[in-house]
């Protein structure tokens, strides 16, 4: 369970400083895909960001393993990156020096495997997601964007992490690969596993167990509500 | 994963490295010349004789010259190189052979061989026609008369009246105040770039012509071994001959001493300036090779890498090996030299690819 506590983050514009949302409260459980959605601007991304530990200038806590994220030092961080977490970003973000390959073995070269274990792993994965082996050795940039996007799904489970955080994984996918993308994340869905998904897209939504969204209130800022009852109940208990 | 860190940024390590060097040798060879022409010029104009002039205030001062040299030279001890007992007169001096003709005011200069005489060899000098009238003689500060022979230092003498050039060794017949006195070897026009024609000849024979006494004596040209002495010299001498008037090489060599400041200023400038486009042109490389890889080290540190400090160190050494490549070719090439502001360049360029990491890429890893 990745539990989040009192959280809020602020930012300074113009020398004004601006809350994004304050004291949020959520639990995200294993073995679920949980759904975070909001309007644009509404700190979706940024809140998928600090739970990742990525961006850590935030007050509160994210409890994950018994351990508040925010509190750890740059190194242990990427430590706990590598080991727990899997990306999989709107835009791909994979390395354009790079080829398929060597995107995909990343996590598990930085777990210290050899180049060819990793090699072999990788091969594996990115052939279970439909990318054949006429492409291990493309550069990103002469794939097409379901293909990227799926070789950047193979690079988030390459290492079998116990959270995966999508950040609108379909955002830039026509109707076809965005389906195909879909069903990969359900796909991903295990027991030891939570999956966190930041979205707009409804058909994303479908496949979440508990979806929270942000909902601006009286004060002007954001607050997340648990769409699901059923879910909340269950969380609750 | 140094190998992935690598590949990303190898081309970047090796575009600094190769910068680095490229910078390092045009400039280690830019200041090269700068420092061989500037030594040139020195060697031409200044240490060539920096020399002093004592001169004595009373101009019909007579004395034993004997015990004049024995107080200079128990003065300036080790410093010394040369020195040459003077007399000297403002006369109207005529030169001629046949219906070549030089006539004007200048100054008469005996000099007396008394002491480490100062030879100069003619073969050594650079001899050049500037133009149809003018043999010019550069690079020489004081040189004096062998046997009955005259040397006339001076660029007036070359907007003088002589229809024809001197040359080495022509023998003219020379009047003084309109009496035909001697017959000399003019041994050739000297550019000492002073206004003054001055003719030096020895101070015998300057007696026998002016009828001087053996004991007459109106100072000393007295050859120091280096510029850096000069100030201490005077100090002395100044204490040791108070009645005597000092006169530096700086101070007759104004416009020496002004080309050679003005020629170090303006090669110090284009160094600097150099430097600093070097510089721009290492950031500009800087920012093309590495900053744009910023998106792709921050995806890497997302994932988990934690190497900020190890691609610190490879920038660091990129340039760093880089520039002493670009030493060593300079070194090969024109042979070891370093000035202090390449050297200040040498050590803080690789500080300031450590900085503009700081700046740009550290901010990546928090």
């Amino acid at each position: 369970m990745i539990k989040v506590r009192n959280l809020t983050k602020k930012y300074k514009i113009n020398g004004q400083c601006q809350i994004i949302f304050k004291n949020l409260n959520l639990d995200i459980p294993m073995g679920k895909i949980t759904i975070i959605r909001g309007e644009s601007g509404c700190g979706k991304s940024t809140l998928l960001n600090i739970i990742a530990s990525i961006d850590i200038e935030a007050e509160g806590e994210v409890i994950i393993n018994n351990q508040n994220i925010l509190k750890l030092n740059s190194s242990k961080r990427a430590d706990f990156r590598n080991r727990l977490v899997g990306f999989v970003f709107q835009s791909h973000e994979l390395i354009p020096e790079f080829s398929v390959l060597e995107n995909t073995t990343i996590p598990l070269l930085l777990k210290n495997y050899s180049k060819s274990e990793a090699e072999r792993e990788a091969k594996k994965s990115l052939e279970k997601l439909g990318i054949s082996s006429t492409h291990f050795f493309k550069k990103p940039a002469q794939l097409s964007g379901g293909q990227q996007q799926r070789v950047s799904i193979a690079r988030a489970i390459i290492h079998k992490p116990q959270i995966i955080f999508a950040d609108e994984p379909t955002g830039n996918l026509d109707p076809k690969k965005r389906d195909e993308v879909i069903e990969l994340i359900k796909s991903l869905k295990d027991e030891k596993r939570a999956i966190v998904i930041v979205t707009h897209d409804d058909e994303v939504e479908k496949i979440g167990d508990i979806v929270y969204y942000f909902r601006k209130g009286e004060d002007n800022q954001y607050n997340l509500i648990c769409k699901n009852r059923e879910a909340k109940k269950s969380l609750n208990e | 994963m140094n190998r992935l860190l690598l590949k990303l940024l190898k081309n970047s390590f090796i575009s600094v490295f190769l910068i680095s060097g490229i910078i390092f040798f045009t400039l280690s060879l830019i200041s090269m010349a700068i420092y061989k022409y500037d030594t040139y010029l020195k060697n031409s104009f200044a240490k060539k004789q920096p020399h002093i002039i004592l001169k004595y205030i009373d101009e019909n001062f007579s004395t034993n010259i004997d015990n004049e040299i024995y107080k200079i030279k128990k003065t300036l001890k080790s410093e010394l190189v040369s020195l040459n007992s003077f007399v000297e007169k403002e006369k109207f001096v005529k030169l001629q052979k046949g219906l070549a003709i030089f006539r004007g005011k200048i100054k008469i200069v005996g000099l007396g061989l008394e002491e480490y005489p100062i030879t100069y060899d003619f073969n050594r000098i650079d001899m050049r026609l500037i133009d149809d009238y003018n043999i010019r003689l550069t690079g020489i500060e004081l040189f004096y008369m062998f046997k009955n022979g005259v040397v006339v230092f001076n660029r007036t003498l070359q907007k003088s009246f002589l229809d024809s050039a001197p040359s080495v060794s022509t023998k003219y017949a020379m009047f003084i105040d309109n009496k035909r006195v001697a017959n000399v070897e003019f041994m050739g026009i000297l550019d000492d770039l002073s206004e003054t024609a001055t003719l030096f000849m020895s101070r015998n024979y300057f007696n026998k012509i002016f009828h001087y006494d053996k004991n007459h004596l109106n100072g000393f040209y007295i050859n120091i071994k280096h510029q850096k002495f000069l100030n201490n010299s005077i100090k002395l001498l100044k204490k040791e001959f108070p009645k005597a008037e000092i006169i530096s090489w700086r101070d007759i060599n104004k416009k020496q001493d002004t080309i050679l400041t003005l020629f170090s200023s303006i090669a110090k400038f284009i160094e600097i300036i150099l430097i600093i486009l070097g510089l721009i042109t290492l950031l500009v490389v800087f920012i093309n090779g590495v900053i744009t890889k910023r998106k792709q080290i921050r995806m890497l540190h997302i994932l988990g890498v934690k190497f900020y400090q190890k691609i610190n160190l490879l920038f660091f050494i990129s340039v760093l090996l880089g520039e002493l490549l670009g030493l060593f070719l300079a070194v090969v090439s024109v042979g070891f030299y370093i000035d202090v502001t390449l050297f200040i360049f040498l050590i803080i360029t690789p500080f300031i690819a450590l900085l503009l990491n700081f700046i740009f890429i550290k901010r990546e890893f928090k």
